[in-house]
């Protein structure tokens, strides 16, 4: 038998907010008419200690079983009013929240009398869909206290000790025979100099002692399954296994652009790029080279990625900084289109660099950077544009080196695939938000970390990989989340399995499922947003979002256009 | 579990409390404004997402200050620090806001009737606030502070109107300054910054010229809870412009000033002058620069459609004077054109000047408070910038956001996070 | 040879952002002079075209750039290297007046002038205040029939001097600036030497200038000295005075080695409002003032004489006398005034003060 219904509206003054605008008394009076409410009460101030009390009581005395608030916003205060219902013992999702100030008082705030009886439509508005609402539970769902690291480089090396050290236990994945990363083929570190081999070994000392974390070398992630707190992945290789992790780091990191058939890269034997010379200054192989060249930009900023790739100015500076140490005859130009040298470590490093004799070149920023790079009598000879001095300029060098950009690996697309996560324009991983969610998935429990992301330099890795492991460790310290109450329900007569749903749904919180030998749609709570997007989707309404549902918004609308 | 302090409560000290809350840590959130949100809450749009920056950050600020694991100690500072790493023992000054904030219920009432005008510091200088004030609507908490520099009650026991009007009865002329001692494992240190007034560049004629301003002012010119409602206005008429001028490296990349790069001042110009376009259709807008820094995550193609689809023409040059015309008030612009080699003159209505990011104010107080070093430039020092790149000099003492350097929203926000999980490690 | 000169004036640091040139007077007129392009060859490498232009004998030495320059490019100090070397490679610039300016300090290096031509002052030879009186006696002889009184510079410098108890004992010399800054380094170093000796064998203690160029030589590009060096405004500074009724409007253009070198720019302001006159300041002043148009006599052309132009136009828009304590200024500006009356007048410093003093 269905309860009868006992509906209790509160209607706030907010102090002048809204009754200096809207006839107050008057859309009170009017909510008592309206069937099914069976308390009406004005407050000055709902939110205010006395009018939290008063919902508490009200619900108490007068055994009512939904609860409506028309003051301001739900964006600030709707979390107070439904905690006043719950503390009541009232479900909190039988309360609803009518905005008659942001949405009414103060934008009409010269039309009294239209203002009022707008208000009084959007009580009745809201009266009607309380009377649809219906309790809605939000399980807790259990996470497990383990990680994955995918990629063992510099940021998956840093997340996995971050995590081990705040008690979790990690596995790291790793596709190399050794971890590292790019971090292996690099000489030396910017701003300090220090060498690269020294400052890894440092780390993976820590790794070593680690007990909590477990490194798969050579190894693979085949696939993972499931959702925050329960992923199960399947992972090959060298050292096969199949575990049971909470969170994900994805720390792949990225790879350097090899210039094929640009500056005459592959035909000259003194054109090389910067991690070639990376790993000549490795082996000590310094040229007697008189005359350098660096060449920045070489495949970035339109040429053959779209984006600046942030490190390289740097990297150079370090690099002719180097050389200059080792060969204080050469001489050496940068050639840029805008040294990226910011903050303040890095515009000190760049006077420095001035400071010891290297010279910048300032050039268009057109494609290419520089318009030659020949061969003229054994010599190589850089050709470019001076836009200062509006004519051409002529470098001879014995040493030519490319900086190209950091470019996203071709596993990234099996990653993205297969943890069902986003890549962006450009390659990279897509954040949940660029601002305020810069290391997070849209899809819970999934985080990023290092060059996957953007290319980054070390710095940025170790730091990005930290907060990664801070975000990663919230759901594993708290030991569960909170699954999602409006979520979709699923009506599986209607449901045809055409999988639209789990294709549109941003966090990978639907998937298909077999039933009675057919497929149908199935949410995952623990993913899943409440956006609705499954819902708006299905062509065959086979999807209703709870607290959200088609009957509920019907009955709004028809009351609106009464 | 310990607790964590966290003094500032900008983006940066928002998002390491709501990360350390959410796993269960207790934490106090120490902001010296009446309300949280920083730098950021000032903003009209963040650069490259040309989000509105109040809306994004405003849920957060309601989730920290309604969080069960954080108390916002707004209105306060640190003055003392004992103790060390695991165990710090720290004092607090609550500022006394004179207003009961269990009663007050942020209606506005009394500042509507206070009538003490004061200088507005929330709208750059713009404009004038009352002595009883919120600092912006959207404040968390929304609760009225009585300045005692300025409450004529306070001062020449005058006055007393907004006792009088406030229906709730939550004004308290004799409420006092509080101290408080709170113990905690880890404190973090995220207290922001400052912005260089350009006053000494007289080439550029701030402070002298009318329609030159600075780009804070330009936000709060631009924003719709500013003083001009969101319209740009030109003395001495307050027409609209038609072109805008911005000026990058106005102090910053200056021995004389300030040496460092401020990192977003680009993006922010950019971004400014897209917001101009969208407001005004036919707004051109000229971006005078030295290096574009253009060099996070789609900021060059951000610039790149800011000249293709929003009438941005950048020029490769710093002007050397700015004239005013005395009668029309437009700015007259002088700078080296590469192209044609000559110094040309460019007519504009408005000049914005980009000036760089400074450490806080308060910067140097509170390392010596706390016990920390700062570096020649006056940011709060880290140990090492490649090993421990947010920890400061005294162990469980961490860093984040542009009191370490300046950087932009996104990477404070995953500073602060790296922060949040070194203290983390202290108070689990 | 350049690679040295970019490393001793900071050249290295310039960041290619064109402020230096913008501001400059000469560049403001004639595009194909600047000062960032002649450093950007430089740093590219082209050193011969560098050497070999007369564009570096256009710059004034003003300062201009240098004041604005971000990055702490020592401009100034490039380009009297860079004349030096190309000196040295027999680029020797265009001297105005058929050189005879530069001429003269080589003669002063041989003569010691003695001259008695003031009237009314006392002063002593045995003093240890000296007053460092420069070449103004050549001055007169070749610029009065344009209405400079180098006799009256000295004079009045003398009597303000003498009124506060001073009988200083005067020097005639030429302190070697103009061959400094057109490059001639070995002129200079004879120069400075000589004057050191004097200086030396006459026991000086304190040395007193009228002219700023002298001062800015001394304190600046002489090695340091037990000697205390300063400005007569600066003298004037501190000692009580009275003044009358000023009648006319006055402005004071800030010469620019008194100006943006020495950083003096309030001593002489205070000093004219002691005796009765407040200073109206021109839209470019103190540390932006622009410069006479003409710099140790190198190069004086229509340029120069546009850059003057302008500022007399921009001192006639606020006042009716312009003061200017620099004597070379004085003979630039009222060299144009005689080609045309601009409407104002030009006077030195010295010379309003010691008329307005009681």
């Amino acid at each position: 038998m269905a309860e009868k219904l006992r509906i209790g509206v509160f209607v706030c003054d907010c102090g002048t907010n809204i009754a200096g605008f809207v006839n107050v008394p008057e859309v009170c009076e009017y909510a008592k008419t309206l069937p099914d409410v069976v308390y009406v009460k004005e407050n000055m101030y709902t939110c205010s200690n006395a009018g939290i009390q008063e919902i508490m009581d009200a619900i108490k005395e007068y055994k009512l079983n939904r609860v409506v608030v028309a003051s301001c916003t739900p964006r600030t205060h709707e979390p107070l009013f439904r905690k006043a219902c719950e503390d009541a013992g009232l479900n909190k999702f039988l309360f609803e929240f009518v905005n008659i100030r942001d949405q009414c008082s103060w934008v009409h705030q010269k039309e009294k009398e239209d203002a009022t009886e707008k208000a009084k439509d959007l009580v009745r508005m809201g009266v009607a869909k309380a009377r649809l609402l219906e309790p809605l539970e939000e399980i807790k769902i259990p996470v497990e206290r383990k990680a994955l690291v995918i990629g063992g480089g510099i940021a998956g090396i840093t997340s996995a000790l971050s995590l081990a050290k705040q008690g979790f236990e990690v596995y790291i994945v790793e596709k190399e025979n050794k971890l590292g990363g790019l971090l292996n083929h690099v000489h030396s570190l910017y701003p300090s100099n220090i060498d690269a081999n020294e400052f890894l070994n440092e780390l993976l000392e820590k790794v070593k002692k680690e007990k909590k974390i477990h490194v798969f070398l050579e190894s693979e992630v085949e696939s993972v399954e499931g959702y925050i707190g329960n992923f199960n992945v399947k992972i090959k290789g060298k050292k096969k296994g199949e575990i049971k992790v909470g969170t994900i780091i994805v720390a792949i990191g990225a790879k350097p652009y090899e210039p094929m058939y640009m500056y005459n890269y592959d035909e000259y034997e003194n054109v090389i790029t910067q991690f070639e010379l990376e790993n000549l200054l490795k082996e000590n192989k310094i040229g007697k080279w008189k005359k350098i060249v660096f060449i920045q930009c070489v495949g970035g900023r339109g040429e053959r990625v779209r984006y600046c790739s942030r490190i390289c100015c740097m990297n150079s500076i370090k690099n002719a900084r180097l050389l200059k140490k080792l060969l204080p005859e050469s001489q050496i130009y940068i050639i840029h289109k805008g040294l990226q040298t910011y903050g303040t470590v890095y515009e000190d490093y760049c006077r420095k660099a001035r400071e010891e004799g290297i010279r910048f070149v300032r050039v268009r920023d057109a494609v290419p950077t520089v318009s030659s790079l020949e061969k003229k009598d054994g010599k190589l000879v850089v050709g470019f544009y001076h836009p200062g001095l509006r004519r051409k300029i002529e470098l001879d060098a014995d040493l030519v080196v490319l900086s190209t950009p950091l470019i996203q690996r071709e596993d990234a697309k099996k990653i993205s695939q297969m943890l069902k996560v986003p890549l962006g324009q450009d390659g990279f991983f897509f954040e949940a938000h660029v601002k305020l969610r810069p290391v997070d998935f849209a899809t819970d429990g999934i985080y990023m970390a290092g060059s996957c992301r953007a290319p980054a330099d070390i710095n940025e890795c170790i730091v990005q990989a930290v907060a990664a492991a801070s975000r990663a460790a919230i759901p594993m310290a708290k030991g569960y989340v909170k699954a999602e109450p409006y979520t979709p329900v699923i009506d599986e007569e209607k449901c045809m399995g055409c999988g639209v749903c789990v294709e549109v749904c941003p966090y990978g919180a639907m998937r298909l499922v077999e039933k009675d030998g057919r497929k149908v749609a199935e949410n995952v709570p623990a993913a899943c947003k409440g956006c609705g997007a499954c819902g708006s989707s299905c062509i065959h309404k086979a999807i209703n979002m709870r607290h959200f549902k088609d009957e509920q918004i019907m009955a709004q609308i028809e009351e609106a256009i009464e | 579990m310990k607790d964590v302090l966290i003094i500032g409560g900008g983006v940066a000290g928002i998002q390491a409390a709501l990360d350390l809350a959410d796993r269960g840590i207790h934490v106090y959130l120490v902001e010296k404004e009446p309300s949280i949100g920083g730098r950021m809450a000032l903003l009209d749009k963040t650069m490259s997402t040309n989000d509105c920056s109040i809306c994004i950050l405003a849920p957060k600020m309601n989730e920290c200050f309604s969080h069960p694991n954080v108390d916002v100690l707004e209105y306060s500072e640190v003055i003392g620090l004992e103790g060390r790493a695991g165990d710090f023992k720290v004092k607090v000054k609550r500022k006394a806001k004179y207003v009961d904030a269990t009663k007050c219920t942020g209606c506005g009432d009394c500042m509507e009737k206070c009538p003490t005008e004061v200088p507005n510091e929330y709208n750059s200088y713009l404009d004038k606030r009352k002595a009883i004030f919120l600092p912006f609507p959207q404040a968390v908490p929304r609760k009225a502070t009585i300045d005692d520099r300025y409450c004529l009650k306070l001062t020449k026991n005058r006055c007393g109107l907004c006792e009088k009007i406030c229906k709730a009865g939550a004004i308290d002329y004799n409420q006092k300054d509080q101290i408080i001692e709170l113990n905690v494992a880890a404190i973090i240190v995220a207290v922001g910054l400052s912005l260089y007034e350009p006053r000494d560049l007289y080439e550029y004629g701030y402070g002298k010229y009318d329609n030159v301003h600075t780009w804070m002012e330009y936000e709060r010119l631009i924003n719709a809870a500013g003083p001009t409602h969101g319209h740009l206005k030109c003395s001495p008429d307050g027409r609209r412009p038609k072109k805008i001028a911005f000026i990058q490296c106005v102090g910053s990349r200056d021995v004389k000033r300030c040496p460092w790069c401020s990192s977003v001042c680009c993006m922010v110009s950019i971004k400014s002058a897209m917001l101009a376009n969208e407001h005004y259709n036919d707004l051109e807008s000229y971006i005078f620069y030295s290096d574009l820094r253009v060099f996070s995550k789609r900021f060059y193609e951000y610039s790149k459609r800011g000249e293709r689809d929003y009438k941005i023409t950048y020029i490769h040059a710093r002007p050397g004077e700015i004239k005013e015309d005395k009668r029309t008030k437009n700015l007259i612009i002088y700078y080296e054109d590469e192209k044609e080699g000559k110094v040309k003159e460019l007519e504009v209505e408005m000049v914005i000047l980009a000036t760089p990011i400074m450490p806080a104010k308060d910067t140097k107080k509170i390392a010596n408070v706390l016990g920390i070093e700062t570096d020649e430039h006056g940011f709060i020092k880290t140990v090492d910038f490649l090993k421990y790149p947010v920890e400061t000099t005294k162990p469980g003492i961490f860093v984040a956001g542009c009191c370490e350097r300046p950087k932009d929203i996104t990477e404070s926000v995953i500073q602060a996070s790296a922060a949040a999980a070194k203290a983390a490690e202290l108070a689990g | 040879m350049l690679e040295g000169i970019i490393e001793k004036s900071k050249a290295y640091y310039c960041v290619e952002c064109r402020k230096c040139s913008s501001i400059c007077p000469i560049t403001r007129i004639y595009g194909k002079f600047s000062p960032a392009s002649i450093v950007e060859r430089s740093l590219i490498g082209i050193e011969e075209e560098v050497l070999n232009s007369m564009d570096i004998w256009k710059c004034l030495g003003c300062g201009l750039c240098e004041e604005v320059c971000p990055s702490g490019v020592e401009f100034l100090h490039f380009m009297r290297e860079v004349r030096n070397g190309a000196r040295k490679q027999g680029n020797e610039g265009i001297p105005t007046h058929e050189g005879v300016f530069e001429s003269i300090p080589k003669l002063m290096l041989e003569k010691n002038i003695d001259m008695d031509w003031l009237d009314n002052v006392e002063t002593d030879e045995k003093s240890d205040i000296i007053y460092f009186a420069g070449c103004l006696p050549f001055f007169d002889i070749m610029f009065k029939e344009i209405g400079f009184d180098g006799k009256c510079i000295a004079e009045s410098t003398v009597k303000l001097l003498n009124k506060y108890g001073v009988k200083p004992s005067i020097i005639y010399g030429c302190c070697g600036h103009d061959a400094l800054w057109n490059g001639n380094v070995e002129l200079f170093n004879e120069l400075m030497n000589k004057n050191m000796q004097m200086l030396k064998e006459r026991k000086a203690k304190k040395i007193i200038f009228s002219c700023p160029e002298c001062y800015r030589t001394f304190k600046m590009d002489y090695p340091s000295m037990d000697v205390e060096l300063m400005h007569i405004s600066e003298f004037l500074a501190d000692k009580d005075m009275k003044g009358g009724e000023a009648g006319k409007e006055y402005t004071f253009h800030d010469s620019c080695r008194l100006g943006r070198h020495l950083g003096i720019y309030e001593e002489p302001r205070n000093v004219l409002k002691k005796v009765g006159i407040k200073v109206k300041e021109m839209e470019h002043n103190k540390e932006l003032a622009v410069c006479c148009g003409t710099s140790a006599w190198m190069s004086c052309d229509w340029k120069s004489e546009e850059i003057r132009k302008e500022r007399l136009k921009e001192a006639k828009k606020v006042a009716d006398v312009m003061i200017t304590s620099c004597p070379k200024c004085q003979i630039h500006f009222k060299c144009t005034l005689s080609h045309e009356n601009y409407g104002i007048e030009v006077k030195d410093f010295v010379e309003v003060v010691a008329e307005m003093i009681k």
